[in-house]
């Protein structure tokens, strides 16, 4: 964003008062051409200049200053998890981080004289999905009906010159369990994955991930369908969910059919539901009858249970709850291959940052932003 | 003669509520320099698990007595110091998104109150700087408190000993120290 002056209601304001350029001048302990720079906009006050000027006019922020959204804005896209409402506050914040991305940008390790390849005209056809993920999975030689492993998942983030940032922000019951800020004018990508979340999520919310990605272009609602049906495609493929609706229909026990669909989750290392949400997806593609699990909300309690029963990622990755701050910086690199700590520290360094920029650049508390600082410094 | 009230950030407190108790709402030397914080503290505090964890003593009967005595503030000011807020949080946004809003919110009071704020962050103390208020570190206070005889060097070095223990030393620490105690810091 960039700040520029409502020279409008300044004008008005000034009138109503009965001052002028000269007088207001005088009144802000300023010369009168820096006034007049001000209104023709050639000039943006100081931040101590700019306040008393509201204060000179009494007006209020928004009535001084316009927010000019600029061509390079972070571009900010999170899953939408059921009907729950992403607050303004929550994408401004987003996007303040991305802001503080931008810092490090010129450290990244990255080519910089080639972008990798992105979809041509991602579309949410069921079809086209598949083809889709279809190839990828040819591409690292993982068949139809076998589990994408986290470790194939992480080395397409470094392909495609995407940075994981891995954070602990607590169990998240909503959106907040992954980030994605794309900032247009270096075109690179940034992913904050929560590592605080249930292992069987984790791996849905990174092929999610992947799919943003692959779909740069595509923002708001629209890419989040994308990087939802991308997901599920490329966990659960075509040939499997064809598989498995034939088998889920010899079944007759709604319970049956719930622990059919358990085991699969459980090799696939996905939640239930992604995997009852796929089949479903595939009898609506093939003119097939749903398998119908929801009627007393039976996939939903299984799914919960299941949950329950596994660690999150961190303890899976670690074996403790309390990581040491040591490990933490060291597994970003050792677990995802991501540089981000280490141009961090470059950065760190370079340029005499405190705690504070940590704080906002990981969105955690000062103390654990401390703990991490201390560890880079 | 008034009292000069000076207003702490959460980290400040953290670092000296424990060692100097009381250590808000008492007058000290003869400027009657006195010592708050915003009530956000509290909520901050609250939100913040580790934080809760590190600093168990925050939320004893004591402490809480001692910070409910915050600022004054007047009718007239309140909607000032929103003002202020509004201002320097799109400032900071902007040029220093390390500067959290409760970092904000101190300064926006300090800013309308015209008094002097006590950070180590050193963000946080450029902000300051723009608006023209003052900004002084933990130690620079402990200063003010050691030539007050408020409090005497044995405290000083105490209080040094423990940012050491808890690897919690604010930014530039050891040449701090030396210039304003004219010692080296205690091992």
């Amino acid at each position: 964003m960039e700040n520029k002056l409502i020279v409008k209601n300044i004008q008005q304001k000034v009138q109503e008062l009965g001052l002028n350029q000269t007088a207001l001048a005088k009144e802000m302990q300023v010369s009168r051409e820096a006034v007049s720079k001000w209104l023709r906009n050639e000039k943006f006050p100081r931040p101590d200049k700019l306040l008393k000027l509201a204060r000179v006019l009494n007006l209020k922020f928004e009535e001084l200053v316009d927010k000019v959204p600029t061509a390079n804005e972070p571009v900010i896209a999170f899953r939408k998890k059921g009907a729950h409402k992403i607050t303004f506050d929550y994408i401004h914040h987003a996007q303040d981080m991305g802001r503080v991305l931008t810092e490090l940008v010129s450290y990244l390790p990255f080519d910089e004289l080639s972008q990798p390849a992105v979809l041509k005209a991602p579309s949410l056809d069921y079809a086209y999905v598949h083809k889709v993920t279809k190839r990828i999975r040819k591409e690292i030689s993982i068949p139809e009906n076998e589990e994408i492993r986290f470790d194939s998942l992480i080395n397409f983030f470094n392909d495609l010159q995407a940075v994981i940032i891995p954070v602990l922000w607590g169990n998240k019951e909503q959106h907040e369990n992954a980030l994605h800020i794309y900032l247009p004018e270096s075109m690179t990508t940034w992913i904050y994955l929560n590592l605080d979340c249930r292992i069987h999520d984790f791996k849905f919310w990174m092929a999610h991930e992947l799919g943003h990605i692959h779909a740069p272009k595509l923002q708001g609602e629209e890419g989040e369908d994308f990087a939802e049906a991308f997901a599920g495609a490329l966990l659960i493929p075509q040939e499997l969910a064809a598989c498995e609706y034939e088998a889920l229909r010899k079944i007759t026990d709604v319970w049956s059919q719930i622990n059919h669909i358990k085991s699969l989750a459980e090799r696939l290392v996905v939640s239930p539901l992604t995997v009852y949400y796929e089949i479903n997806n595939y009898a609506l593609h093939s003119r097939n009858p749903k398998i119908e699990l929801e009627t007393h909300k039976e996939i939903y309690q299984a799914n919960t249970i299941f949950n329950k029963q596994f660690k999150p990622v961190n303890e899976c990755l670690f074996g403790t709850k309390y990581l040491s701050p040591s490990r933490y910086i060291a597994s970003a690199k050792e677990h995802f291959g991501s540089p981000f700590f280490e141009i961090l520290k470059t950065y760190l360094t370079e340029h005499h940052k405190s705690a504070s920029f940590i704080q906002s650049i990981l969105n955690i508390p000062l103390l654990d932003a401390q703990n991490v600082y201390e560890e880079l410094r | 003669m008034s009292q000069c009230r000076i207003l702490v950030d959460s980290n400040a407190y953290f670092r000296l509520a424990q060692s100097i108790h009381p250590l808000l709402n008492v007058e000290f030397g003869n400027k009657r320099y006195c010592l708050y914080v915003i009530k956000e503290l509290q909520s901050e505090y609250n939100r913040n698990p580790r934080l809760i964890n590190t600093f168990k003593w925050v939320n004893d009967p004591e402490y809480v007595e001692n910070r409910s005595h915050l600022l004054k503030i007047t009718r007239e000011e309140k909607p000032e110091i929103r003002r202020a807020y509004d201002f320097i949080l799109d400032y900071a946004r902007n040029v220093h998104p390390g500067v959290s809003k409760v970092d904000v919110r101190c300064l926006a009071q300090a800013e309308q109150l015209r008094i002097p704020v006590v950070t180590d962050d050193e963000e946080m103390r450029t902000v300051a700087r723009e608006y023209s208020i003052t900004a002084y570190k933990t130690l620079d206070l402990l200063k003010m408190m050691l030539d007050c005889c408020y409090i005497g060097i044995d405290k000083v070095r105490e209080i040094a000993s423990y940012w050491i223990y808890l690897n919690d030393k604010p930014k530039d620490f050891t040449a701090d120290y030396k210039k304003l105690f004219g010692e080296i810091p205690p091992k």
